[in-house]
């Protein structure tokens, strides 16, 4: 029988701050990190809000890489922040054999388009050799690791959106396998940057609202588009026996993960697709629909999306008498891509240690797929055992979570 | 010592490069070794740094001949005719 995996340590990097506390509490107050777009002008793009991480919240950069990290694209230096926070909390550096997983999505973006940008401005000669190290995809793990002086296996997971939530799933699986005691694992994501709104500006997904009620409005029937949002989060996933014998704190337990493929072009979400992953999730953690009493969504606002998950969860949980309770954090602190799943990871732990579901942000009349659900306008307090979790990302990718209440 | 302006203007510039005091430096310290941490990607990249600083352009491969910090700033004399720019 494969072993129960548990988190002692949540560390985080968002545009709502650092604290794992203070973010709870935005959450349950109705906060948004999201403002006006400062990183680059935006009179030319129909976008110009993002939920952005200044600056002055990095953590400097200390230990043997400093001088690497201080190069490193911002989903590096995010990332190497939330495991900071993470391990901290745990407690458990000095011990061996430590893993890390971490999700990302779009790697670095910025600094490849600051790279072609002095390329054509200064030449080829003018490129800084860190260039490249500084935005392949895997340095968020690479980073850490060697900060923190992480010597186990390093993964790093690209599955879109849908990235740090399968990071987390494969940490779990390499654990319950007996393969690590414990692991560092996670998503990061860091794309605003003018390429990324170009992009994203060309798939017309993105809230172009100006007046009128705040956006992004998940689950809402006037939901126009998403809002690009930045941050990272970081566990410390562990044997439940390693956490015990050292006396450490568990903050929840992973009991189900799945990740399927399913879409319809490649860029659309699948209800079958998701159907079968949030069915995966609970068929791994022995549990029924019924079990499920939160939803932490992937509802990000854009309307397709939304409904296209709305009627995944009713064919899950439809007609079973006990529906979760669903909710997004897409209305506080945007789409953060491959952070997405491990932020509401974060938000679900929270949820269970306080018994109350955060209020979905900027929702004021429920689409008609929502009918019949105990959708959460407001702070939702609720006797809460297991909250689940989805991430969807493009290429097909729909990946669930189970986070159970420590026990 | 030769270029004695021109090597304070060195020094001073790879310690802002470093972000690390490299006052220790002298004309006859190793490049190669007298810089703490100084690896190689390190040094491509420091070259860039003073080449902007000193408004000069370094050879591509001839760091791969300086030996040491004298042989560097000689080297960056004949980049700039001995008048080094400190902008």
């Amino acid at each position: 029988m494969s072993c129960r995996v548990v988190i002692t340590g949540l560390g985080l990097l968002t545009p709502l701050g650092a604290s794992p506390g203070a973010f709870w509490e935005q959450l349950l107050n109705g906060v948004s990190g999201i403002g006006p777009l400062t990183r680059f002008p935006s009179e030319r793009f129909a976008c110009r809000r993002a939920a952005q991480i200044d600056d002055d919240a990095l953590p400097a950069a200390t230990g043997p890489y400093a001088h690497e990290l201080k190069r490193m694209d911002r989903f590096v230096r995010y990332a190497v922040a939330a495991a900071g926070g993470a391990l901290e909390q745990s407690g458990i550096a000095g011990h061996d054999g430590g893993g890390v997983f971490m999700g990302v999505g779009m790697g670095g973006l910025p600094n490849m388009e600051a790279g072609v940008v002095r390329q054509d401005s200064r030449g080829p000669r003018k490129i800084t050799p860190y260039l490249i190290p500084s935005l392949i995809p895997n340095m968020a793990a690479s980073m850490t690791a060697l900060t923190y002086g992480l010597h186990g296996p390093q993964y790093t997971v690209a599955g879109a959106c849908a990235s740090g939530l399968q990071a987390i799933g494969v940490a779990v699986a390499h654990i319950r396998a007996g393969m690590l005691s414990w692991a560092v694992a996670g998503g990061t994501e860091g794309v605003v940057t003018p390429i990324a709104f170009s992009g994203f500006e060309a798939l017309r997904v993105l809230s172009t609202a100006t007046n009128g009620p705040p956006s992004p409005r998940p689950f809402d029937a006037g939901a126009e588009g998403m809002i690009v949002g930045e941050g990272a989060a970081a566990f410390v996933l562990e044997k439940r026996e390693h956490a015990l014998a050292r006396g450490a704190t568990i903050l929840g337990e992973l009991t189900g993960f799945a990740t399927t493929t399913g879409g319809e072009q490649i860029a659309l979400q699948s209800v079958a697709g998701i159907v079968s992953s949030m069915a995966g999730a609970l068929r791994d953690a022995r549990m029924d629909p019924h079990d499920i009493d939160c939803l932490y969504s992937h509802a990000s606002g854009v309307p397709r999306g939304d409904a296209c998950e709305l009627e995944a969860v009713r064919t899950v949980f439809g007609g079973n008498g006990h529906a979760p309770t669903l909710t997004s954090i897409k209305g506080h602190v945007g789409h953060t891509f491959g952070a997405s799943g491990p932020l509401n990871l974060a938000a679900a732990i929270a949820a269970l240690q306080h018994q109350t579901v955060s209020p979905v942000l900027n929702l004021r009349t429920p689409r008609t797929e929502c009918d019949g659900f105990d959708v959460a306008s407001e702070a939702r307090p609720r006797a809460l055992r297991n909250v689940l979790i989805n991430a969807v990302g493009f290429g097909g990718i729909n990946s669930s979570l189970i986070v159970s209440r420590a026990s | 010592m030769e270029h004695a302006s021109l090597f304070q203007d060195v020094v001073r510039y790879i310690g802002e490069y470093l972000e690390q005091d490299v006052s220790h430096l002298r004309p006859e310290s190793r490049v190669a070794t007298a810089i703490p941490g100084l690896d190689s990607i390190k040094l491509f990249e420091m070259t860039l740094y003073l080449e902007d600083r000193l408004g000069v352009e370094f050879d591509e491969t001839v760091m791969e001949h300086i030996e040491t910090m004298q042989d560097l700033v000689d080297y960056v004399a004949t980049r700039t005719s001995g008048v080094a720019e400190t902008t």
